[in-house]
Protein backbone atom coordinates (compact mmCIF):
# COMPACT_ATOMS: atom_id res chain seq x y z
CA UNK A 1 0.00 0.00 0.00
CA UNK A 2 2.71 2.48 0.58
CA UNK A 3 4.67 1.88 -2.32
CA UNK A 4 0.99 2.20 -4.18
CA UNK A 5 1.19 5.82 -2.70
CA UNK A 6 4.33 6.86 -2.54
CA UNK A 7 4.20 5.94 -6.65
CA UNK A 8 0.68 8.43 -6.84
CA UNK A 9 2.36 11.03 -4.82
CA UNK A 10 5.27 10.91 -3.69
CA UNK A 11 7.31 10.77 -0.75
CA UNK A 12 7.02 12.88 2.16
CA UNK A 13 9.41 15.92 1.30
CA UNK A 14 7.77 15.96 -1.84
CA UNK A 15 3.75 15.90 -0.36
CA UNK A 16 5.40 19.22 2.08
CA UNK A 17 6.38 21.00 -1.05
CA UNK A 18 2.98 20.76 -2.93
CA UNK A 19 1.31 21.57 0.17
CA UNK A 20 3.56 24.42 1.25
CA UNK A 21 2.97 25.90 -2.36
CA UNK A 22 -0.63 25.05 -1.85
CA UNK A 23 -1.11 27.10 1.01
CA UNK A 24 0.50 30.32 -0.46
CA UNK A 25 -1.38 29.69 -3.33
CA UNK A 26 -4.44 29.74 -1.23
CA UNK A 27 -3.54 32.68 0.63
CA UNK A 28 -2.97 34.80 -2.25
CA UNK A 29 -5.66 34.17 -3.83
CA UNK A 30 -7.86 34.45 -1.00
CA UNK A 31 -6.93 37.93 0.35
CA UNK A 32 -6.77 39.60 -2.89
CA UNK A 33 -3.63 39.28 -4.74
CA UNK A 34 -4.57 36.47 -6.87
CA UNK A 35 -2.25 38.83 -9.50
CA UNK A 36 0.12 38.36 -7.57
CA UNK A 37 0.25 34.63 -7.45
CA UNK A 38 0.69 34.63 -11.30
CA UNK A 39 4.55 35.68 -10.44
CA UNK A 40 4.79 33.98 -7.12
CA UNK A 41 3.86 30.81 -7.64
CA UNK A 42 5.84 29.60 -10.88
CA UNK A 43 9.74 30.69 -9.09
CA UNK A 44 8.30 28.90 -5.54
CA UNK A 45 7.29 25.56 -8.20
CA UNK A 46 10.48 26.08 -8.90
CA UNK A 47 12.69 26.23 -5.84
CA UNK A 48 10.51 23.49 -4.30
CA UNK A 49 11.80 21.49 -7.39
CA UNK A 50 15.54 22.57 -6.72
CA UNK A 51 15.17 21.59 -3.13
CA UNK A 52 14.11 18.09 -3.64
CA UNK A 53 16.55 17.24 -6.52
CA UNK A 54 19.23 18.84 -3.90
CA UNK A 55 17.80 17.09 -0.91
CA UNK B 1 -9.39 14.86 -33.31
CA UNK B 2 -6.30 14.72 -31.82
CA UNK B 3 -5.21 17.74 -28.42
CA UNK B 4 -1.25 17.72 -29.48
CA UNK B 5 -1.41 19.35 -26.02
CA UNK B 6 -2.43 16.35 -24.09
CA UNK B 7 -1.57 13.64 -26.71
CA UNK B 8 2.34 14.19 -26.69
CA UNK B 9 3.49 14.68 -23.17
CA UNK B 10 1.25 11.30 -22.43
CA UNK B 11 2.95 9.80 -25.13
CA UNK B 12 6.38 11.06 -23.88
CA UNK B 13 5.63 9.90 -20.15
CA UNK B 14 3.92 6.95 -20.88
CA UNK B 15 7.11 5.79 -22.88
CA UNK B 16 9.15 6.01 -20.21
CA UNK B 17 7.00 4.12 -17.86
CA UNK B 18 5.98 1.62 -20.23
CA UNK B 19 10.10 1.09 -21.19
CA UNK B 20 10.61 0.39 -16.97
CA UNK B 21 7.67 -2.30 -16.99
CA UNK B 22 9.00 -3.90 -20.34
CA UNK B 23 12.43 -4.50 -19.27
CA UNK B 24 10.66 -5.88 -15.87
CA UNK B 25 8.81 -8.14 -18.00
CA UNK B 26 11.38 -8.99 -20.28
CA UNK B 27 13.74 -10.25 -17.29
CA UNK B 28 10.79 -12.01 -15.96
CA UNK B 29 10.23 -13.66 -19.18
CA UNK B 30 13.35 -15.46 -19.23
CA UNK B 31 12.91 -17.30 -15.81
CA UNK B 32 9.03 -17.99 -15.99
CA UNK B 33 9.00 -18.01 -19.65
CA UNK B 34 7.05 -15.72 -22.39
CA UNK B 35 3.82 -17.40 -21.38
CA UNK B 36 3.52 -16.07 -17.86
CA UNK B 37 5.16 -13.03 -17.90
CA UNK B 38 3.11 -11.70 -20.72
CA UNK B 39 -0.18 -12.69 -18.74
CA UNK B 40 0.85 -11.18 -15.71
CA UNK B 41 1.52 -7.75 -17.58
CA UNK B 42 -1.89 -8.24 -19.40
CA UNK B 43 -3.20 -8.39 -16.40
CA UNK B 44 -1.70 -5.44 -14.82
CA UNK B 45 -2.85 -3.51 -17.69
CA UNK B 46 -6.48 -4.72 -18.03
CA UNK B 47 -6.97 -3.58 -14.17
CA UNK B 48 -5.38 -0.19 -15.31
CA UNK B 49 -7.42 0.24 -17.97
CA UNK B 50 -10.39 -0.29 -15.26
CA UNK B 51 -9.19 2.12 -13.31
CA UNK B 52 -9.11 4.61 -15.87
CA UNK B 53 -12.73 3.79 -16.94
CA UNK B 54 -13.87 3.99 -13.71
CA UNK B 55 -11.86 6.86 -11.90
CA UNK B 56 -12.15 8.98 -15.27
CA UNK B 57 -16.06 8.30 -14.84
CA UNK B 58 -16.35 9.10 -11.31
CA UNK B 59 -14.80 12.29 -11.43
CA UNK B 60 -16.48 13.54 -14.50
CA UNK B 61 -19.51 13.31 -12.67
CA UNK B 62 -19.37 14.32 -9.34
CA UNK B 63 -17.15 17.10 -9.30
CA UNK B 64 -17.44 20.79 -10.94
CA UNK B 65 -15.09 22.07 -13.49
CA UNK B 66 -13.46 24.11 -11.09
CA UNK B 67 -13.42 21.22 -8.24
CA UNK B 68 -12.23 18.84 -11.08
CA UNK B 69 -9.21 21.15 -12.27
CA UNK B 70 -8.09 21.64 -8.55
CA UNK B 71 -7.99 18.13 -7.81
CA UNK B 72 -6.25 16.89 -10.93
CA UNK B 73 -4.20 20.33 -10.78
CA UNK B 74 -2.20 19.22 -6.98
CA UNK B 75 -2.30 15.32 -8.84
CA UNK B 76 -0.38 17.06 -11.45
CA UNK B 77 1.82 19.41 -9.26
CA UNK B 78 2.89 16.18 -6.64
CA UNK B 79 3.77 14.03 -9.97
CA UNK B 80 5.20 16.72 -11.86
CA UNK B 81 7.39 18.49 -9.34
CA UNK B 82 8.74 14.88 -8.57
CA UNK B 83 9.90 14.36 -12.08
CA UNK B 84 11.67 17.31 -12.48
CA UNK B 85 13.31 17.14 -9.57
CA UNK B 86 14.28 13.85 -10.17
CA UNK B 87 15.18 14.92 -14.12
CA UNK B 88 17.07 17.82 -12.47
CA UNK B 89 19.17 15.86 -9.65
CA UNK B 90 19.78 13.36 -12.28
CA UNK B 91 21.20 16.19 -15.32
CA UNK B 92 23.41 17.63 -12.19
CA UNK B 93 25.01 14.26 -11.11
CA UNK B 94 23.79 14.73 -7.94
CA UNK B 95 21.66 11.58 -8.65
CA UNK B 96 22.85 8.50 -10.98
CA UNK B 97 21.50 8.15 -14.72
CA UNK B 98 18.66 5.35 -14.76
CA UNK B 99 20.48 2.52 -16.13
CA UNK B 100 17.57 -0.08 -17.30
CA UNK B 101 20.41 -2.97 -18.10
CA UNK B 102 20.74 -2.66 -14.17
CA UNK B 103 17.46 -2.87 -13.36
CA UNK B 104 17.00 -6.07 -15.80
CA UNK B 105 20.20 -7.55 -14.09
CA UNK B 106 18.33 -6.68 -10.85
CA UNK B 107 15.07 -8.27 -11.26
CA UNK B 108 16.75 -11.25 -12.98
CA UNK B 109 18.80 -11.85 -9.76
CA UNK B 110 15.74 -11.40 -7.11
CA UNK B 111 14.25 -14.26 -9.61
CA UNK B 112 17.23 -16.56 -9.51
CA UNK B 113 15.58 -19.29 -7.58
CA UNK B 114 12.82 -20.09 -10.52
CA UNK B 115 9.89 -19.52 -8.59
CA UNK B 116 6.99 -19.38 -11.11
CA UNK B 117 4.46 -17.44 -9.33
CA UNK B 118 7.40 -15.14 -7.82
CA UNK B 119 8.01 -14.28 -10.97
CA UNK B 120 4.19 -13.81 -12.05
CA UNK B 121 3.65 -11.56 -9.09
CA UNK B 122 6.97 -9.47 -9.71
CA UNK B 123 5.70 -9.09 -13.60
CA UNK B 124 2.01 -7.86 -12.56
CA UNK B 125 3.48 -5.76 -9.65
CA UNK B 126 6.07 -3.91 -12.04
CA UNK B 127 3.53 -3.25 -14.85
CA UNK B 128 1.07 -1.89 -12.30
CA UNK B 129 3.44 0.11 -10.56
CA UNK B 130 4.36 1.66 -13.60
CA UNK B 131 1.49 1.98 -14.84
CA UNK B 132 -0.27 3.87 -12.23
CA UNK B 133 1.87 7.30 -12.93
CA UNK B 134 0.71 6.41 -16.86
CA UNK B 135 -3.07 6.47 -15.37
CA UNK B 136 -2.51 9.43 -13.38
CA UNK B 137 -1.76 11.46 -16.58
CA UNK B 138 -4.05 9.55 -18.64
CA UNK B 139 -6.95 10.44 -16.34
CA UNK B 140 -5.77 14.25 -15.31
CA UNK B 141 -5.19 15.65 -19.10
CA UNK B 142 -7.70 13.60 -20.67
CA UNK B 143 -10.03 14.90 -18.21
CA UNK B 144 -11.32 17.97 -19.78
CA UNK B 145 -12.86 16.33 -22.42
CA UNK B 146 -9.57 14.77 -24.95
CA UNK B 147 -9.76 11.36 -23.59
CA UNK B 148 -9.53 10.26 -26.74
CA UNK B 149 -5.86 11.74 -26.72
CA UNK B 150 -4.53 11.02 -23.62
CA UNK B 151 -5.63 7.09 -23.98
CA UNK B 152 -4.78 6.62 -27.81
CA UNK B 153 -1.24 8.14 -26.99
CA UNK B 154 -0.60 5.83 -23.24
CA UNK B 155 -2.10 3.22 -25.91
CA UNK B 156 0.66 3.92 -29.08
CA UNK B 157 3.35 3.84 -25.93
CA UNK B 158 2.56 1.07 -25.40
CA UNK B 159 2.45 -0.59 -28.83
CA UNK B 160 5.62 1.16 -29.59
CA UNK B 161 7.66 0.10 -26.65
CA UNK B 162 6.45 -3.54 -26.86
CA UNK B 163 7.45 -3.71 -30.83
CA UNK B 164 11.06 -2.01 -30.07
CA UNK B 165 11.26 -4.20 -27.54
CA UNK B 166 10.57 -7.36 -29.15
CA UNK B 167 12.73 -6.75 -31.65
CA UNK B 168 15.64 -5.64 -29.89
CA UNK B 169 14.79 -8.52 -27.69
CA UNK B 170 16.98 -6.67 -24.79
CA UNK B 171 16.47 -3.68 -22.09
CA UNK B 172 15.70 -0.75 -24.06
CA UNK B 173 18.94 1.29 -22.92
CA UNK B 174 18.92 3.96 -25.41
CA UNK B 175 15.60 5.78 -24.59
CA UNK B 176 17.12 8.87 -23.62
CA UNK B 177 14.81 8.88 -20.02
CA UNK B 178 16.55 11.64 -18.78
CA UNK B 179 15.53 14.46 -21.37
CA UNK B 180 12.05 13.23 -21.42
CA UNK B 181 11.07 13.75 -17.52
CA UNK B 182 12.75 16.47 -17.80
CA UNK B 183 10.33 17.72 -20.58
CA UNK B 184 7.48 15.91 -19.66
CA UNK B 185 8.12 17.27 -15.43
CA UNK B 186 8.11 20.76 -17.41
CA UNK B 187 4.95 20.40 -18.94
CA UNK B 188 2.92 18.82 -15.99
CA UNK B 189 3.86 20.76 -13.72
CA UNK B 190 3.20 24.05 -16.16
CA UNK B 191 -0.54 22.25 -16.18
CA UNK B 192 -0.75 21.69 -12.34
CA UNK B 193 0.65 25.42 -11.70
CA UNK B 194 -1.74 26.79 -14.41
CA UNK B 195 -4.93 24.80 -13.46
CA UNK B 196 -4.74 25.50 -9.79
CA UNK B 197 -4.40 28.93 -9.67
CA UNK B 198 -7.32 29.01 -12.52
CA UNK B 199 -9.42 27.04 -10.20
CA UNK B 200 -9.17 28.93 -7.34
CA UNK B 201 -8.68 32.41 -8.61
CA UNK B 202 -10.67 32.85 -11.50
CA UNK B 203 -10.84 32.13 -15.23
CA UNK B 204 -9.47 35.07 -16.26
CA UNK B 205 -6.44 34.69 -13.64
CA UNK B 206 -3.69 34.17 -15.83
CA UNK B 207 -2.91 36.95 -18.49
CA UNK B 208 -3.17 35.55 -21.90
CA UNK B 209 -5.47 33.00 -20.95
CA UNK B 210 -4.18 29.58 -22.19
CA UNK B 211 -1.26 31.04 -23.99
CA UNK B 212 0.14 31.47 -20.51
CA UNK B 213 0.61 27.74 -20.34
CA UNK B 214 3.36 28.55 -23.24
CA UNK B 215 5.07 30.99 -20.81
CA UNK B 216 4.93 28.71 -18.13
CA UNK B 217 6.77 25.88 -20.05
CA UNK B 218 9.26 28.48 -21.30
CA UNK B 219 9.77 29.65 -17.71
CA UNK B 220 10.07 26.32 -16.07
CA UNK B 221 12.25 24.91 -18.68
CA UNK B 222 14.60 27.38 -18.74
CA UNK B 223 14.93 27.88 -14.87
CA UNK B 224 14.78 24.25 -14.55
CA UNK B 225 18.10 23.89 -16.65
CA UNK B 226 19.68 26.73 -15.07
CA UNK B 227 18.91 25.52 -11.61
CA UNK B 228 20.45 21.89 -12.94
CA UNK B 229 23.77 23.80 -13.70
CA UNK B 230 23.47 25.62 -10.51
CA UNK B 231 23.30 22.33 -8.75
CA UNK B 232 26.29 20.77 -10.88
CA UNK B 233 28.18 23.67 -9.84
CA UNK B 234 27.66 23.80 -6.27
CA UNK B 235 28.27 19.91 -6.17
CA UNK B 236 31.45 20.54 -7.66
CA UNK B 237 32.85 23.11 -5.55
CA UNK B 238 32.11 20.74 -2.55
CA UNK B 239 34.13 18.07 -4.41
CA UNK B 240 36.57 20.40 -4.46
CA UNK B 241 36.68 21.85 -1.05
Amino acid sequence: MRVFIETLVGDARNVSVIAVLMLVEVALVFTGHAGAAVFVIPPLTLAGAAWLAKS
Amino acid sequence: MIVWTVAVPTFLAATVEWVEAFTIVLAVSLTIGWRGAVGAAVTALAVLAAMTAATGGALSLGLSLAWLQLVIGVLLLLFGVRWLAKAMARQSGLKALHDEGEKFDQTRARLSGGDWYAGWVIAFKGVLLEGLEVWLIVVALGIRGAWASSAGAAMAALLVVAAAGLLVRAPLARVPENAIKFAVGVMIVSFGTFWTLEALASPNVWPGGDWSLIGLVIFYGVGGLILAALLRRSAQWGEVR
